[in-house]
């Protein structure tokens, strides 16, 4: 069998178009092996404002000379930020560092969590991670039996101590983290037994982190813990009746506890927090934040224009379209088409075999406003929509006519306007309600390459809802009034 | 660029779910817009279309708030590929009910989008949905088959709001539906039968139909009155007044919209702009007798007695036997203290509809007023012998402080033969 023979044969193939299917799940970040990147994936680094985790926080980390230091990561959900930070986990491991990361979804309640669950979660994966060496948490375990009294009174402690696990004796039977998400009675009564030994608490936990430093400790450096907790972002805002709200509680007021453990920490923070009234604070007591913006697919409008399309941006999300269809092909046709030695091409199946035409991958590329997620979400959506490739124009719009549907209901009705205000502005304003539709997405932040100017674009989708197209012509109406009013 | 694109047809719609579900490996999303016996209709389909996949389906009676102890359950009960699940909705009628929005009634905003309560309000989350956002490696990690959502067009909605990160891990959303001609439009009276909890998941349902692009403004409106008259059977007057506002907004010419929404305005204490919208429904159609009987009761409320005499002799000129605005304008008139036109109007009133007690009552009130002591007995006996409770208002009633101690009259009240 010849190329174009296997090729044509591929097109027609439903276990192939099948395999295309799920490899855009949108639930997966890529993850390194053996400190290499996942074959599929793509560094858009040059397309997000040069935005680089290993530079930054990388960077940052294995040049700190002390050995406990903090750092915010924020970016859109389902941008790239976990495939990011196994990157950053996989750089830091090669240079010699213990990574410890934390999946907040797993361990802590995000519709309801304050500093000590995260300070808990991180002791209890810290002592499962080093379960295995011989370092003990004494002092964690003395923490622990002083208060053996109060914990029974919840039944936590109503076992032989030394007769368990390292990380059973800490917490028998994990009880804790899993009360913490599930009771909320047992949810109070442990928060107030940590707050109020808020200062042992730390003591003894940091006793522990340092011992396992020393033992980490090699001839050249002084600190190899770095523990991520990953997903933060993903608690939603909560207002509370003074006006203050949950975010700022949680990353401000307890900034100190945040940053208590001896070692170096990485949390991923919602984008909103950073127009928060409380940036400057924010600024204080972390440094900068660490933003992964949008893939920019459309420049910056210049006066009153719509910007034009970035080709480089729509190039690189093309390419990472091409390179998962290229680990699925390659896969494939090894085990069901052996081809010829000297004989492999890459890719064996172009962007242009799996669309219908250029102008379809396009219009897929440039309305997911450069979101990752999006984009798998499209492409899945797409393909439910044929029965054999390729891809063809009218999946495709129909595709977007479903994502754009899912927009139309999750914009509130009075927030037409603002939408239309922001996309002719290209900036939020900083208030509550902005913040809101920026942790909806429906409001999308860019970042230059060149200036490293930061603008917010209402997301594409969106531009095509009609509702959208009214408060604009609103807009449009009540400026001209306020023009010809002088 | 948007295309137009044809809808597609309910086979295509299949056809695509199909496809989604054959190819679909390990865990998988899917969310399925459509109405119960469509979701079952689906199920049934799938099941004989896949012969060789287990294809089992949940069905959810009531509220619950932990899915994957249920889906974990009839994981072991039975093997899954596709797994339907039915009646999530259940889980969020209870946080539906919206309350009135008081900030926008004082601010006395109009033409605002109404009706849209705050059902996603975001001090609450359903239990539910918090359980689905917070699990959901769990749900990734533990079932490796389909999950195949059948939801109304309202719990979507909320899922895609207070789900957000559940929602986002989806393989694919198809939406059945409803065909146009299935609208059938209640009556307020069977809607005041109803329970609370039914008027808004009705009220839910005819905002889907309303979100259908395909509406004719017409419907669009009409669907629009359906919701204020259930909002008002609600006593939710001003979720009402926002419904009717946007029926009008549609369409400002149907009469009865402005009739409503001046109904809802008096119920909210709101006079003046209550007699505006019913002058505006008489604008439409000034034969309309109810918006001028409404009309004059809103303007004997706001104090304007000689206006609301006008207006009952307008309702009465369309509608000479409207025995109710004959009694009220006899009320009217006894408050500007025209007796003996007072008395007439009763008369008026009581020879259309003689079981009036009302009318007899106050008709003995005024001939006690004009010393016409056997005639203002036999009336009283008249409305009591109609309605029991007009023996007890008259114990203590003023009026009658003239005749008190008259033995007839004591007889009557206490029934003394």
């Amino acid at each position: 069998m010849n190329l174009e023979e296997i090729k044509s044969q591929l097109l027609e193939d439903q276990d192939l178009l099948r395999d295309l299917f799920n490899r855009f799940d949108p639930f997966r970040p890529l993850r390194p092996r053996d400190y290499t990147d996942h074959p599929a994936y793509v560094n858009c680094k040059d397309v997000r404002g040069d935005e680089n985790i290993l530079n930054g926080i990388g960077k940052k980390i294995l040049n700190f000379a002390g050995s406990a230091s903090c750092h915010l990561y924020t970016g859109h959900r389902g941008c790239g930020k976990s495939t990011e930070l196994y990157r950053l986990k996989s750089y830091l491991e090669r240079n010699g560092f213990l990574v410890i990361y934390l999946n907040s979804d797993e361990d802590l309640d995000l519709q309801n969590v304050q500093h000590t669950d995260i300070l808990l979660a991180c002791t209890r994966r810290i002592i499962e991670e080093l379960e295995s060496s011989s370092i003990r948490p004494n002092a964690l375990l003395t923490w622990l039996r002083e208060r053996g009294e109060e914990l029974k009174s919840f039944g936590l402690s109503e076992v032989d101590i030394e007769g368990l696990s390292l990380e059973q004796q800490v917490f028998p039977g994990s009880k804790i983290v899993a009360n913490i998400k599930t009771s909320a009675n047992n949810r109070e009564k442990i928060r107030k037994q940590v707050e109020e030994n808020i200062v042992t608490f730390n003591e003894a936990l940091n006793e522990f982190i340092e011992k396992a430093q020393q033992k980490l400790k090699s001839p050249s450096e002084t600190s190899k813990l770095v523990v991520i907790i990953d997903n933060l972002d993903r608690i939603p805002i909560r207002r509370n009746p003074d006006g203050s709200n949950n975010l700022d509680e949680l990353f401000i007021e307890h900034s100190v506890q945040l940053k208590s453990l001896n070692c170096h920490l990485i949390y991923t923070v919602p984008i909103s927090l950073l127009y928060s009234h409380s940036a400057a604070n924010l600024q204080n007591e972390y440094g900068n934040t660490e933003v992964l913006p949008m893939i920019m697919v459309q420049e910056i409008m210049i006066q009153d224009k719509e910007g034009k399309v970035h080709q480089p941006g729509i190039d690189k999300i093309k390419e990472l379209i091409q390179e998962r269809i290229d680990y699925v092909v390659n896969r494939f046709v090894k085990n069901k088409y052996p081809l010829p030695i000297g004989n492999q091409i890459t890719p064996i199946l172009s962007l242009k075999d799996i669309f219908d035409q250029t102008a379809t991958l396009d219009r897929l590329c440039l309305v997911t406003g450069g979101h990752l997620r999006a984009v798998m979400i499209l492409m899945q959506e797409s393909i439910n929509l044929i029965d054999q490739l390729p891809i063809t124009h009218r999946a495709v719009e129909r595709a977007i006519a479903i994502s754009r549907n899912t927009y139309n209901n999750t914009v509130d009705a009075q927030d037409w306007d603002k939408l239309a205000e922001i996309a002719k502005s290209k900036k939020i304003v900083n208030n509550e309600e902005y913040r809101q539709l920026l942790f909806d997405r429906c409001v999308l932040e860019y970042r230059e390459v060149d200036s490293q100017k930061i603008w917010h674009d209402v997301h594409p989708l969106i531009k095509e809802i009609d509702e959208f197209k009214e408060a604009c012509q609103r807009l449009k109406e009540k400026e001209n009034q306020e023009k010809e009013n002088g | 660029m948007v295309n137009l694109l044809e809808k597609e047809t309910t086979e295509e719609t299949y056809r695509y779910l199909k496809n989604g579900l054959q190819r679909k490996r390990g865990f998988g999303l899917f969310f399925v817009q459509c109405s119960p016996a469509e979701g079952h209709k689906l199920f049934e389909e799938i099941k004989r279309d896949f012969p060789e996949k287990h294809t089992g389906i949940l069905s959810l009676e009531q509220e619950i708030d932990d899915l994957y102890s249920l889906i974990a359950e009839k994981q072991i009960q039975e093997a899954i590929d596709i797994l339907f699940i039915q009646g999530l909705d259940k889980s969020l009628i209870p946080y539906v009910q919206s309350e009135p929005s008081f900030q926008v009634a004082l601010s006395g905003e109009k033409n605002i989008h109404g009706g849209q309560g705050n059902y996603y309000r975001l001090d609450t989350v359903p239990p539910i949905l918090a359980h689905l956002n917070l699990q959901r490696e769990r749900f990734r990690d533990n079932f490796k088959f389909c999950l195949v959502f059948l939801l109304p067009k309202f719990a979507l909605k909320y899922l895609i709001r207070r789900a957000p990160d559940f929602f986002d891990w989806r393989s694919g959303v198809f939406e059945f539906s409803e065909d146009q001609d299935k609208i059938n439009f209640g009556r307020y009276e069977d809607y005041l039968t109803l329970k609370s909890e039914e008027r808004y998941v009705k009220i839910l349902e005819i905002k889907d139909l309303i979100e259908q692009h395909l509406q004719t403004q017409e419907n669009q409106a009409l669907l629009w009155l359906e919701i204020g008259d259930l909002y008002f059977a609600d006593k939710n007057y001003l979720e009402a007044l926002l419904s009717f506002d946007q029926a009008l907004k549609i369409k400002p010419e149907i009469h009865k919209a402005w009739y409503y929404r001046g109904n809802a305005l008096v119920r909210l204490g709101r006079f003046e702009e209550a007699i505006i919208s019913y002058e505006q429904a008489l604008k439409f159609n000034p034969d309309d007798q109810q918006s001028w009987f409404n009309r004059g009761f809103a303007l004997g409320n706001f104090g304007n007695i000689e206006e609301e005499i006008l207006s009952y002799d307008q309702a009465l000129k369309i509608e000479p036997y409207f025995h109710k605005a004959w009694y009220n304008r006899g009320v009217a008139l006894g408050a500007l203290g025209n007796i003996k036109e007072e008395i007439i109007s009763y008369n008026e009133a009581l020879k259309i509809e003689p079981n009036y007690p009302q009318a007899w009552y106050n008709k003995s009130c005024a001939y006690t007023l004009q010393s016409k002591t056997q005639l203002a007995l036999e009336s009283l006996e008249k409305a009591i012998s109609l309605d029991e409770e007009y023996r007890e208002m008259a114990k203590t009633d003023s009026d009658f402080d003239t005749i008190r101690n008259n033995p007839a009259f004591q007889a009557l009240i206490f029934n003394k033969t």
